[in-house]
Parts: structure tokens; sequence; C-alpha cells
């Protein structure tokens, strides 16, 4: 993409600066980025300001390994064979060091067992199938964000303590949403114990018919709620359910409701009350997210979502791993991954070397109307590390780990 | 005469109307056969049910001695009889050489054949075709850039390149000129005379009806109301009344030709 | 469920049906009236969603609070999409209405493409929820249920719009002129009517319905970037499943669609027979089931009838010519350049040709079904996706590689066979519906059959063995099989075979009164089809480690479309030249631009309009030329 070249050029240009000629002539380290661009840009686009906010922090302070960083971002149309292709023209055409990126699992998987077929690193930014640490995990995948299952895991203690047995699911119908529903339902048993019902309701992704839908659940008289819809499924569920009275003296769970990608379009008729996951930036009261806070604000002139986090973190992550590897070579990389810590808005977080996953957590908290747009209160920062099942649960769950 | 095509109580209805009612005639080898009555008297019907485009409600279609009601219009050609459509149809994208090949090549049946060498469109047999239907010269010219007259010559050689025992040929002469005219019926007429091929023809023109049919069949109101020599039926007072009228018997009268729905082209 | 809650679930569904209609109905007539295929129309709904959601801002500051700018807003989206449709169709279809009729499919196509990228440019990516209307934001009680008044409202609108259509089309001129187009060009032609104002009417008309559908939906969902693709299918079903041009068809297809939907979700999880069964999930194709089966029992949609042009074969085929010496060599020194390919340009060239390769053998097997059997298909990603899953699931069985490769066309023809057989009343544009529903049919199972084929994650883990791992080994594979695969399919195109099959499509009674069993032919066409495009299935999966269910989805049929008619529908490179042009394009523009959808949308719309014929077909432009200069 041109923006990412512009950014890399400007990036070169102000390494140049702070180092003077000799810096200047060194190679940068080419970053590999594939994504969905135009499948999900509300939260790619910032996603991509936060890549190039860490990548010109990066290369202010002198590069990594004495060469300026450069990420090269590929747009793969929401198809996993033209991810595939975008992987060998970054590695055999771009030279890259490493791939990272991709938010769909779909997507994220085929560039996974591409990592693994061609022997190049891959570090996940965004998908969060559980597969992909799991079941089709792999020494050269590692992943950034939490999963859906520990998303999911996050909420249950909450879900839990409203004491409901009768509980509507209503999620997307693809892997994402029915691993959610099996998580919640699998989690809720082991923390709630008996006597819980569930009832699903599974809606085709982007295309929920709300009324129907509404007034399904409505005649199932649920106790309660757990949602994993998001983008313009959540708000029409949202519209039409607060018109109906679906709400009305039930809980609601909804697993990335806080995010500002999915929240922000609602204004004031975020769902209040609502227990979310998501990323409350104009609350976060820690020294690591006020300095990202401000740098993002002085560079762009916006706000951060969450995508900016993901996009800022992944490029903090592969810089540590090269910088740990004193390296750009494969093995060297991968072997730096284990037990990487990395800087990030949200503190600091390891790559876990039992299954690949960083320890990356999320906010959880419930939702309000505050001068007329949806905000997260009474939340939480959830640690990654807390919400991911034993080792020896997770030995059994990753082949690549036995 | 052996008769090679018998229709017997054929009735066609198309919602209430009965284009067909009862009709029954018969078709000698080596005999021309023309089919008139005024518009609307189910003469295109009557073709489509014999060649298998239309199945009837009620009656039977024999030919060669074999009934054929209700066999599909491919079975039927094979059994040996070909039609020209009132529009001339042919292979729009093709070349005329492409077409007759293509016609000849499924009449030797090896149209289904894909696993096999190139369609010949030069071979003496095709040569030979074109030359008879007097069309050589239209060999490389694509059917769809076709005159009128052009298109209707090279239908009847698509016709020909199936070796057909009984001809229908559906307004032979409708739209060509005085000239063309005559060439077409003679040549219809000398496959009839040399090599036995039975024609049934519809036609508007009078001088072309009695000028070549042995017998004429008349149509009315989907039934035969008359069948005979082009004598007796100028004399019979039941044609004259319900098909001639008070017009003058040869008044050549030629339609403009029309689509109708159930013909493609 | 209640009876009560049923009622109000056939409200729900009313309520659905009616927002589907108002964009169908604009659809249907394009559709029924310029027999374009106009992919853009979902493109001009969520269009017309972001102009009324910014006309509503506008609006709403200068008449605070009066329920006149939500409606005001409505008619601003409509006039300006009406607007812009009127322009695209003088300036770009006019231009083609000579050239094959699906040319403006992909003309359409391109269009679809830039408007996409224009709404991200003029409105970003963020989701736009529109506000409630003033004095309908509240709800009904009805049958103890709380219904939203705005939704009362819709279906109102629907009827409304849906009389005054109808009064419309029976009651003036136009209507009669609209109504003669759509039965019968010929007639429409003999009765005087100038064509070209006509369409430009017919067009901003429809785009007018499709637009303020946009902003009517406003108040229930967001505009998103999304909408266009997400309507786009939905409109084409219900047009075909009431009939083409047929307002009322559309308006009982909507309905059928709109209630059904409702109670698949009202009935949620049912046992039959032991079998939990959850109508849900089925919410996401049970419009195509239910137009598969309408058209399967009435081959014309509800109100259609056989005469409608669309429902016969697509028309206007220029002559296939026989490759000559000078084709044959150009083939030669093309497989001569394509074996030298990776020695010259490194690895990912040979990555990218791969594509290409397997992108011309999908295309060229649409090439005999379309080209030659002149019959369309929206839905070929049903075979290449066939055999992806084929070969993909053989390989991580255990079968050996070959096998796997051999094993995808078999069973891409197998399905299709039966797919011919039970198809063969169905013709012309109901066809490529029929297709469409199919493939779309087996996406939602692919997706749903988690077990074997992975759900919406697809199967992953399938590559080459070990020898041909390197991509530049596996394109010489690759290479080799495409090279035999496309010659072989140009060989059948002038096999006694391909000729009938190209005269069933010019003259179908013709054909048959020479004795050529076009049925069979069609069905033969319709496997043979499929078995090379599961072939092309089979080495793409291999090429990319995997398979998923967008090997099915729409998109990758358009591709297949829309490569065909830039390459040439009747020319024999025009797969090669179609596949080579648009997977370089997207490759180069995707790395070259942030706006790559519109940059492609605007190659494709210069090269159709340039080369209506086809790319493929530029050696007869230079041919003409040359000829024209001899005369000279």
């Amino acid at each position: 993409m041109l923006r990412s070249v512009l950014f890399a050029a400007a990036a070169a240009l102000a390494a140049a600066g702070s180092l003077g000629p000799h810096a200047a002539l060194a190679q940068p380290i080419r970053l590999g980025e594939i994504n969905e661009y135009k499948q999900f840009p509300a939260f790619l686009a910032p996603y991509q300001k936060g890549m190039q906010l860490a990548v010109d922090e990066i290369n202010a302070k002198g590069g990594v390994l004495g060469r300026p960083l450069e990420v090269i971002s590929r747009d793969d149309n929401g198809v996993p064979g033209d991810a595939v292709r975008a992987a060998e023209e970054l590695t055999a055409r771009e030279h890259v060091a490493l791939l990272m990126g991709t938010f769909a699992s779909n997507i994220g998987l085929a560039v996974s067992d591409f990592a693994r077929q061609r022997k190049v690193l891959f570090i996940a930014a965004e998908p969060l199938t559980d597969k992909l640490v799991w079941q089709d995990g792999n020494e050269y995948t590692w992943r950034l964000r939490a999963s859906t299952y520990m998303q999911t895991a996050m909420l249950v203690p909450d879900a839990v303590k409203t004491g409901k047995k009768r509980w509507a699911i209503v999620y997307p119908n693809y892997e994402y949403g029915q691993a959610a529903t099996e998580t919640f339902k699998q989690q809720m048993i082991a923390q709630g114990g008996s006597g819980l019902e569930f009832i699903e309701q599974p809606v085709p992704l982007g295309k929920i018919d709300p009324g129907a839908v509404v007034q399904a659940l409505i005649d199932d008289h649920p106790d309660a709620i757990f949602s994993s819809l998001f983008g313009p499924d959540l708000a029409r569920f949202v519209r039409e359910g607060e018109l109906r009275g679906l709400f009305k003296g039930r809980p609601v769970f909804d697993l990335l409701g806080g995010e500002p990608e999915y929240l922000d379009p609602l204004k004031d008729e975020a769902p209040v009350g609502w227990y979310v996951t998501g990323y409350p930036w104009y609350a976060i009261d820690t020294p690591e997210h006020r300095a990202f806070l401000a740098a993002y604000r002085a560079k762009f002139d916006d706000y951060p979502r969450l995508g900016s986090v993901v996009g800022y973190s992944t490029v903090k992550a592969a810089a540590a791993a090269i910088a740990r590897a004193h390296s750009t070579d494969t093995a060297k990389l991968v072997a730096a991954m284990a037990n990487l810590r990395v800087a990030t808005p949200f503190g600091e977080v390891t790559f876990r070397a039992i299954d690949h996953q960083s320890t990356m957590g999320a906010f959880v908290g419930r939702l309000a109307v505050r001068d007329g747009k949806g905000v997260m209160v009474d939340f939480h920062y959830a640690d990654g590390k807390d919400f991911l099942p034993p080792d020896d649960v997770v030995r059994r769950l990753r082949p690549a780990a036995r | 005469m052996t008769a090679i095509l018998e229709l017997s109580g054929v009735t066609r209805r198309f919602g209430g109307v009965a284009a067909l009612s009862g009709a029954g005639f018969a078709v000698g080898e080596g005999e021309v056969v023309a089919l008139i009555g005024p518009n609307g008297a189910g003469k295109t019907t009557c073709f489509n049910v014999i060649d298998g485009t239309l199945r009837p409600d009620a009656g039977e279609v024999r030919f060669a001695g074999a009934r054929i009601t209700g066999l599909a219009p491919e079975v039927i050609a094979h059994r040996g009889i070909g039609r020209t459509f009132q529009v001339a149809s042919t292979f729009g994208s093709m070349t005329v050489r492409e077409s007759v090949a293509i016609a000849a090549a499924a009449h030797a049946r090896r149209d289904g054949r894909f696993a096999a060498p190139p369609l010949a469109t030069h071979s003496a047999p095709i040569d030979a075709l074109l030359a008879a239907a007097g069309i050589a010269a239209l060999a490389d010219q694509v059917c769809a850039t076709l005159a009128w007259g052009d298109a209707k010559r090279v239908e009847l050689a698509l016709v020909r390149a199936g070796s057909p025992r009984l001809l229908l040929l559906d307004e032979p002469a409708a739209g060509l000129e005085p000239d063309s005219r005559r060439t077409l019926m003679q040549q219809a007429s000398a496959l009839a005379r040399n090599d036995g091929v039975a024609v049934l023809f519809t036609e508007h023109d009078m001088d072309v009806v009695f000028g070549f049919a042995d017998r004429i069949v008349v149509l009315n109101r989907g039934a035969v109301i008359a069948d005979g020599p082009p004598a007796a039926i100028r004399a019979s007072a039941e044609v004259a009344e319900a098909y001639l009228g008070s017009a003058a018997p040869a008044a050549a009268k030629v339609d403009t030709p029309r689509a109708s729905p159930s013909m493609d082209g | 469920m209640s009876l009560a809650s049923f009622a109000v679930q056939l409200l729900n569904g009313l309520a659905s049906a009616s927002s589907l209609f108002l964009v169908a109905a604009g659809l249907t007539l394009i559709f029924g009236v310029t027999r374009i295929v106009n992919f853009a129309h979902g493109s001009f709904f969520m269009l017309g969603a972001y102009v009324g959601w910014s006309a509503g801002h506008v609006l709403a500051a200068a008449l605070p609070a009066s329920p006149l700018s939500f409606w005001l807003a409505v008619l601003a989206a409509g006039i300006a999409v009406a607007a812009l449709g009127a322009v695209i169709e003088v300036l770009i279809l006019r231009r083609i209405y000579a050239a094959p009729e699906l040319l403006q499919l992909t003309a359409t196509f391109g269009v679809l493409l830039i408007a996409g990228d224009a709404t991200l440019a003029l409105w970003g990516a963020e989701d736009r929820l529109g506000p409630r209307v003033p004095g309908l934001s509240g709800t009904v009680p009805v049958l103890g249920y709380a219904v939203p008044s705005y939704e009362l409202a819709l279906i109102a609108i629907a009827v409304a719009v849906f009389a005054l259509l109808t009064l419309l089309l029976r009651r003036t001129r136009f209507g009669v002129l609209v109504r003669a187009a759509a039965e019968n060009r010929e007639i429409a032609g003999a009765l005087g009517i100038d064509q070209a104002t006509l369409y430009t009417t017919v067009f901003a008309l429809g785009s007018f319905l499709a637009g303020a559908a946009g902003a009517l939906a406003l108040p229930r969902e967001p505009a998103n970037l999304g909408m266009d693709l997400a309507v786009i299918a939905d409109a084409f079903v219900v047009t075909v499943l009431g009939g083409l041009g047929s307002i009322p068809g559309a308006f009982i297809a909507a309905l059928a669609i709109g209630v059904t939907k409702a109670l698949c979700i009202a009935a949620g999880t049912i046992e039959v027979g032991g079998i939990a069964l959850a109508l849900p999930r089925l919410a996401r194709v049970i419009e195509f089931i239910v137009m598969a089966l309408v058209l399967l029992v009435r081959p014309t949609g509800l109100f259609g009838t056989q005469s409608t042009p669309a429902a016969q074969s697509i028309s206007g085929h220029r002559r296939l010519e026989p490759p000559g010496r000078i084709a044959a060599w150009s083939a030669l020194a093309l497989a001569a350049g394509a074996a030298l390919l990776p020695a010259l340009a490194g690895s990912y060239a040979a990555v990218l040709a791969t594509d290409i390769l397997v992108a011309a053998l999908f295309t060229a097997s649409l090439q005999l079904l379309t080209g030659s059997g002149g019959m369309a298909s929206f839905g070929h990603a049903a075979w290449f996706g066939i055999g992806a899953y084929a070969a993909a699931w053989m390989s991580l069985a255990g079968y050996p590689f070959a096998l796997a490769v051999i094993a995808a066309p078999i069973a891409a023809a197998a399905v299709a066979a039966a797919f011919a057989g039970l198809s063969s009343r169905v013709s012309g544009i109901h066809f490529a519906m029929l297709t469409l529903a199919l493939a779309q049919i087996l996406w939602s199972g692919a997706l749903d059959w988690e077990p074997v084929t992975g759900g919406s994650n697809g199967l992953i883990g399938v590559w080459p063995p070990p020898a041909l791992a390197d991509p530049r080994h596996y394109y010489a594979l690759v290479l080799a099989i495409c090279a035999i695969a496309l010659v072989a399919l140009v060989a059948v195109a002038f096999t006694p075979y391909g000729y009938a099959l190209r005269a069933s499509r010019d003259a179908p009674l013709r054909a048959r009164a020479c004795g050529i069993a076009v049925g069979r032919r069609r069905r033969e066409a319709i496997w043979l089809s499929a078995a090379f495009a599961g072939l092309a299935g089979a080495l793409y999966a291999f090429s990319k480690g995997g398979v998923g269910p967008d090997s099915l989805a729409i998109p990758r049929s358009v591709d297949a479309l829309v490569m065909l008619l830039l390459g040439g529908l009747s020319a024999v490179f025009g797969p090669l030249a179609g596949a080579a042009a648009l997977t370089w394009l997207q490759d180069t523009l995707a790395r070259s631009t942030e706006y790559w959808h519109a940059a492609t949308g605007i190659a494709i719309l210069v090269l159709v309009l340039v080369f209506p014929d086809g790319i493929a077909t530029l050696g007869n432009v230079a041919r003409a030329l040359r000829r024209s200069g001899a005369r000279a």
C-alpha cells in the first residue's frame, strides 16, 4: 500500500536525521504485513496508524540492530488464497524478516500454515480463533491478541455472579461465534455449576434479521443473554432489542461490545449496563497507556481504537523479537519469541512458550452513556495470563506442544 | 404409392383454442404435397407436431410405418424428417461451411464426440452439399450476416445434410424474388423426382402451390377440409368459401414473415 | 411458539420483506427492461444509505425534531442516486448494449468496485448509525408484543410503492412502453420506442428506488461498507424468483423470503427423526433454497413467462475462430516463455503465474459453458470449490497427491451431472441463478459441515509433496497441466461436439431439427465444464496450502465471469488474457494504492469500453486496421 511505503520512507528519513549518515546507509529491516483492509476498515485503519506510530518511535530511537524498520503492507482482500500469495511475495521478493498481521481467523490460519510450510515467523495480530495456537498451532506462529477463549473466559466470572440459569446465546454463525458460544457454555458449567440452560440463536454474519431474532429471544424467556455480535449486526441487534424490550430486566454480555470500533457508532444508544470486553482509552490511567495516548493524539489528532493498540503492539513485538535474536534469521527469531516480553500500551505482555499465545489482556467492564457517547465504566484490566487453561490442558489441546 | 407420413386425428390445443382438431392426411414417398389454409389454420402447429417440437393432445403421427408421436425432434430428425422454418434459422455464429458440416456430423451421429479430431469442414461431401444448394460462394460467410434469401438456401442445405426422406418446408418461397422462388422449389421438386424424397410444404403464394404440388391438403381451423390434386382443390366450393373466398385464387399473396413465439432465430 | 408469537413473527417477516422489496423493485425494473445484470444495484442501496445519513444530519439541524427531515433525506438520497444511475447508464452502459449481455455485468462490477472505495473515501470506515425517525421511534403493542412503529411504517411504504409502481406500469404510457420492452424488444422497437431514453429513465427510476431504500434502511441498520454485497444477492433472488420485470412477482417473492426467514429464526432448533435441525442456520441461504425449489418447478419464476427474453440463452455471440498458424505459434511462444519465467523473473513470478494459470483454466471452463454453450453461470465457483475441497480432503486423508488431483474433476463432474439432470428445464438467466443457488447452498454447507470442511476456517495443511514444495516446481507442474487442459478445452470447442454445442446455442430448434440432441449436449457441457473447473480448484488448493468457503463464494464466481468477458467470450485466448489481465492488475494495484478496488474498477471499465469483444480480440482489431490500411 502506498501509505505504508510512504511512512516507511518517512521513517527512514527520520532515522537518518537522528543517527547521521551511517545509519541512513543501513538497509532497513522489512516486516511483511498482511491484512483484510477492504473487509474490516473500521478496525484496520486505526490499526495501520498504530503500526506507523510504533515504527516511527522505534526508528527515532535508532531502529533495531542499528537498522531502521520498514513495514510492507499487503491487502489480501479477505481471501485466504490472496493472503498466501501476498505472503509468497513478501518473502520471495521483499525478503521480509517475518510475517505479521491478519484479522480474520481463516486468513490467520492460512498464513500460519504458510509460515509452517515455508519456515518463516508469523506474528498473528488479531485473529481470535483458538485453533491458531491450539489444534492447528505450529512452531512458527505466535499470536498477540487475546483469543476467543480468553475473552469469553474474562466475562464468565461476572456472568456466574449474576446467578442466572437460563441463557440465550446469540452469535454470528461462523467459527468465532461458535467458539465463543462453546467456550461460554463450557466455562459457565465449569464455574457456575448445575441447572444451567442454554438456548442458541445463530445469525448469518453481517445479515442479522433483527426483528425476528429479537422476538425469538423474547419467546425463549431467557434470564440473561450472551452475545458475540459485533459491527453492523450488533448495532441492529441493540436498536431492535432496546425497542422491543428484550434487554429489560436481563443482564446482557457482549464479547467485543466495548471496543471503540463497535461501540462508538452507537453513540447515545450504547446499551447501558451491558457487560463487555473492550478498550476504554479515555480512562486507562497507567504510565504506558498515558504515553501511548499522548503520542497517538499528537501524531494523528485522533483518539486510538483497539486496532491502534493491536497494530502498535504487533510492531513492538516484532522489533523486540529481532532485538532479542540479534538477527533476522528465522530459527533465531522463533527462539527469541519464546517468553519474549514486549512493552505494550496495556503493560508488558509475554509470548508464552507453551502455546505461543501472548498474555495481552482486555478491559472488562460495563457500558454507560456519557456526553452522548458510549463508554465503559467500572472496568478492570483482565490480564490474559489469568484466563488461559492450565498447562496440562493446553498440552492436550495443542498437538504441537506434545 | 406407399404413404411415408400419416397423420390421424391429431389434436393440439393452446389454452382453450384448438390449433389442430382431429387433423389427418398422408404424404406418399416422392410426393410433393402443399399444406394450405388461411392464417391460423394450424399449418405451423401441424409441422411442429410432425417434427416433435409439440406433443399432440390426441391423435397419431406415423412415419415410415412407425409411430413417432411424442418423440423428441432430434430423434425424429434421425428417423429422416427434415424441416425448414418460416423465418429461416441458421447457426448465426458459424460460417456456412461449418454449419453444413455440423449438420452432416449430427446426421452421422457424431455431434456428441468431444474427445475427437476437429470437425471436418473441408471434405468432398460437404463441398458437394454446398454446390448442390448453390451456396458454394457463401461457404465462408458467417450465417448471422446472410441475406434473407441466402439464409433460406443455407437452411435447405442444412436440412439436406441430414439426407431426409421427408422434407417439411414452412413457407419456403416467402420473401423471395420470383426467380429465387422458382430455383428453391425446383430444388425441392428435383429431390422428390430423383431421390424419392417426400416434400410437404406450406405456402401462401398460390402460383407456387399450384405450380409445384402434386397434391394439396387444405386446413381450416385445425381440420382438413379438402385433400386432392390441384385441379380438384381449385374446383372445390368448400375450399373456395373457407379459404380462397372471393379473392382471385391465383393472386400471389406474400406475407410479411413474422416471428412466432415457438420459433428461434 | 404461541399463535400470537407466530403472528408477530409473520409481521417481522413482512417488515424485512418490505425493505427487500424496495431494493428488488428497482432491480427488477432495470433487469426486466434493459436486461442489465446490474451488479452495482447494491452499491446504489449503500450510497443511498450514506447520502441519506448525511442529508439527514444537515436537515435535522435545519428542522430540529421535525419528522420532515428524515423523509426529505430519503427523497434526497433517492434523487442523488437516480442522478448517478442516469449518468452511469449514459456514460457507460449505453455504449455496450450491442456487446454480449454479460459485458454489462462486468461493467457494473467495475462500478461496484469504484462505488465501494468512493464511499470509503467520502464517509470513512466507521459505521454510521442514523437517527431514529421522529414520530416513529417508539413501538406499538401487537398481541402483547412491542413492535417498532417504524417497521409498520416500512410495511405501509412498501405497499404504497407497490401500488404506485403498479399504477405507473398499468395506467401510463410509460408503463406500456416498459412492459412492452420487458416482454419483447422487437415489439418495443416496432412500437417506435426511443430505446435510449426509455433505458435511461428506467435505470434512473430503478436507482431512485435503490437509493431511497438505502436511506429507509437507516433507522434499522447503520450505513456501512458491507451493505452493497449484503443486499445484492438477495435482490437478485427476489427479482428472479418473482419473474423478471414483474413488480407483483417481486412483491410476493420478497414476502415469501422475508416470512420464511422469520419463521426459520422463530422455529429455532427442531428435532426431525432424532436429528436436531438448527433452522436459524438456514437463514443464511433460505432465499436460495426457496428460489431453487421454485425454479425447478416453475423454470421462469412465479410470474415470469417463457417468452421473456432473459429466459432464453444469452445472445450476441461472435464467431469462435479456429486458431490458425499465428495462434498456434503464439501459444507455443507463450508456453516457452512461461516455462522460462521462474528462471528469468524469480520465484514470486512463478507464484503469480500459478495463480494466473489456475484462473485461466477456471475461466476457460466457464467459456465452454457460457461461451460455446450459451449458458451463463453466476455460480461457477461451485465446481471450483467442490474440486478444491475434494482434493484437500483426499490429501488430508492421506491419499497421494496425484490421486487427490484426479479426484477433484471427478467429484465436480459427478455433482454437476446430477445438477444438470435436475436443471434441464431451466434456461437463460434463470439457469444462471440456479447455479448461483447451488453455489450458495454448497457455500453454506461448507460453513456448517465443520467436521468435513473445517467450517469457516476451511482446511489447511494441503501442500503438494516435498518434490513440488518449491513454488517454482509446483508452477512447472501447474503449467504443464494447465497447458494441456487449456489446449484440450480449445480443441473441444472445435470438435463436432463443440460445434454442436454452439449450434444448440445459436438456434436450438434448428439444431434439434438437424438431429442434435440439444438437451444432452448442454448437460454434457455442464459436467465437462465442471470437471475442468474442479481441476482448477484442486491446483488452487495445493498452491495455497488449503481451501475455505471463499472458494465457493459469489466473488469467485464473479471473478470468472469478469475475466471471461474482459478476455473475450468468443476468443480462444480470451480466458488466458482475461485471467492474466485481472490477476496482474489486482496484484499490482493492491500494492500501489490504498484505493485499489477503485483503480481495478476503472481499469475494468476502460477495457470493457475499448474492447467490448474482449482484449484477446486485440489481434482482430489489428487485423481489421491492417485491412483498412491496405484498402486505403
